[in-house]
């Protein structure tokens, strides 16, 4: 089975100027695709990466950059939408780069959809009523 | 052609026709506005979005020893409330914010807490911390109050909005290069993203553009319980630029609304912050609009195709107030989520939520059903395009002469 493994990375200061992830896709058969990627002050790397492939090959990729000490976190719940509190006013749906807030139709409410997201969090600090929140 | 006594009578026996502004738009455009205005009596409205000239006030009781908090010192929740009334009434509005809070020190700040979200508390029965220092008199011997209270512990707790239920708006963009953190939402660098704020079809003052069933002492939904037009809102602007129909083409008209807290429901009343921009409160309203004639009916058929919001750049016009607009987009480009500028397709998000200005429409119209509401005749109109009134900019003065 083919699946989507969305993860955030964090990659220790010794790791930083290597080039682990392309080493990674050549040693196994999977694609990537960076959502996010940045050097933090304290010169650790931080990385959104989507991988895709076969489920178990995928896992092998994942479980080779843990015993590289690369911080491993799956992603999938990062970004929640609280129903109880959204108005649905849908501020979020022109601000978010990929689409991943529309409108039901035709209810009008406002629906997340998470597989769209890439968590750059302008909708979090967009919402006025903080009904978007980072989960880690 | 029907008088609001009439309609009324209908609504005690139960057989007012009601329907929402959505629904009239349909009814209109099917079968004309002559016959439209024939069958229904009303049109309910409503709007739901952020208004940031809301506030209450408030008569605590007094405690014994007594005090004065009038011109001494007040916070609630640690949010300066305004003291320079009588002995235990003060005055909370929504924007206000803690001293300490930072503001734009770390920008853009984030706005946690203030006046909003302490109404927001107030409305859904919460305990709300009450601080006041004064000087002490023979009257009023007590020089300080720290207490917690809830909404049913004290005598009144009134909603008064200078302005609210704006009549049209600006749909805001961002020409510059940097992101911007304003009143009209987070705006994207090079017209990232455009926002807007109003119901459209659905909103009070289109649906009754020339204020000629909305006026003073015009009973209407507010958050939930009953509320009043109490005059028309500061910023008032009826003689700006209009379409054939007569509909404001301009942010225009404006209402001043009064009501019972204590009626108040948290569904329709929120505590919000923007982000760099501040606290402002979320406000829910709807007004019945009686259809006493075709010409209330022909308003109400006018689509959102016909009705125009003026795009403005916030990252120079607005801030220095210059009057430069970009170009004017239909409501039903608005709604329909991208717009057009120029050769730029501009995605669109929107700060008033039409899932909830529905849902005040509709509640409206159960209310006037059931013969739980029944409409009032303004005691007094608005100011209507006819005075010519516009809104004035301020002109700075050095001199007292």
């Amino acid at each position: 089975m083919i699946i989507s493994e969305r993860v955030v990375l964090r990659f220790p200061k010794e790791l930083v100027d290597k080039p682990t992830i392309s080493a990674l896709v050549r040693k196994y058969d999977i694609e990537f695709n960076i959502l996010q990627a940045q050097v933090l002050p304290q010169k650790e790397g931080l990385m959104v990466v989507v991988f895709t492939g076969e489920e178990k090959i995928v896992r092998q990729a994942l479980n080779d950059l843990k015993s590289q000490n690369v911080g491993l976190q799956r992603l999938k719940q990062d970004i929640v939408k609280d129903d109880k509190i959204c108005t649905h006013c849908g501020v979020c749906i022109g601000l978010c780069p990929t689409n991943a807030f529309y409108y039901d139709q035709p209810t009008k409410k406002v629906i997340f959809d998470y597989e769209k997201c890439i968590t750059c969090m302008l909708c979090v600090k967009g919402c006025m009523v903080r009904a978007i929140k980072i989960k880690f | 052609m029907k008088t609001i006594e009439e309609i009324n009578e209908k609504i005690k026996k139960g057989q007012a026709v009601v329907v929402t502004a959505e629904e009239m738009l349909e009814i209109v455009r099917k079968k004309g506005e002559t016959k439209a205005a024939k069958e229904v009596d009303v049109v309910t409205t409503g709007t739901f979005g952020p208004m940031c000239s809301s506030s209450i006030y408030l008569n605590f009781g007094h405690p014994a020893p007594r005090i004065k908090i009038g011109g001494g010192t007040c916070f609630l929740n640690g949010v300066p409330a305004y003291a320079g009334l009588a002995a235990v009434d003060v005055y909370l509005g929504a924007t206000a914010v803690p001293p300490n809070d930072p503001g734009n020190l770390h920008y853009p700040g984030e706005f946690s807490y203030g006046g909003g979200f302490v109404i927001e508390e107030l409305v859904n029965g919460e305990r709300v911390l009450l601080e006041a220092i004064s000087y002490g008199t023979d009257c009023y011997p007590r020089k300080e109050l720290k207490s917690y209270f809830s909404l049913k512990d004290i005598n009144e707790a009134i909603l008064f909005n200078p302005r609210n239920c704006y009549q049209n708006y600006n749909v805001a963009v961002n020409a510059s290069d940097r992101m911007l953190y304003t009143y009209m939402g987070i705006l994207k660098p090079n017209f990232g993203n455009a926002n807007f704020c109003s119901a459209g079809i659905l909103s009070p003052l289109l649906r009754d553009p020339e204020y000629y069933t909305t006026g003073i002492g015009t009973r209407i939904f507010l958050c939930g319980g009953i509320g009043y037009v109490a005059w028309h809102g500061t910023q008032h602007s009826p003689g700006v630029e209009r379409t054939s129909e007569g509909v404001p083409k301009r942010p225009a008209g404006t209402l001043a609304v009064i009501g019972d807290l204590k009626q108040m429901n948290g569904e329709f009343i929120r505590g919000a912050s923007f982000v760099g921009y501040g606290v402002t409160l979320v406000i829910g309203i709807g007004v019945p609009i009686p259809v006493i004639n075709e010409k209330v009916a022909a308003w109400c058929g006018v689509p959102a195709e016909k009705m125009f919001a003026p795009v403005v750049d916030y990252s120079h016009s607005y801030p220095e107030r210059k009057p430069e607009v970009l170009g004017e987009v239909s409501y039903a480009e608005l709604f329909s989520g991208t717009i057009t500028l120029g050769n730029r397709t501009i995605p669109v998000g929107s700060l008033s939520s039409l899932f909830m200005a529905r849902r005040i429409a509709q509640t409206l119209k159960k209310w006037i059903s059931e013969g739980r509401f029944e409409l009032t005749k303004p005691v007094a109109k608005l100011p209507g395009k006819e005075t010519g009134i516009r809104m004035k900019g301020f002109e700075i003065k050095e001199k007292k002469q």
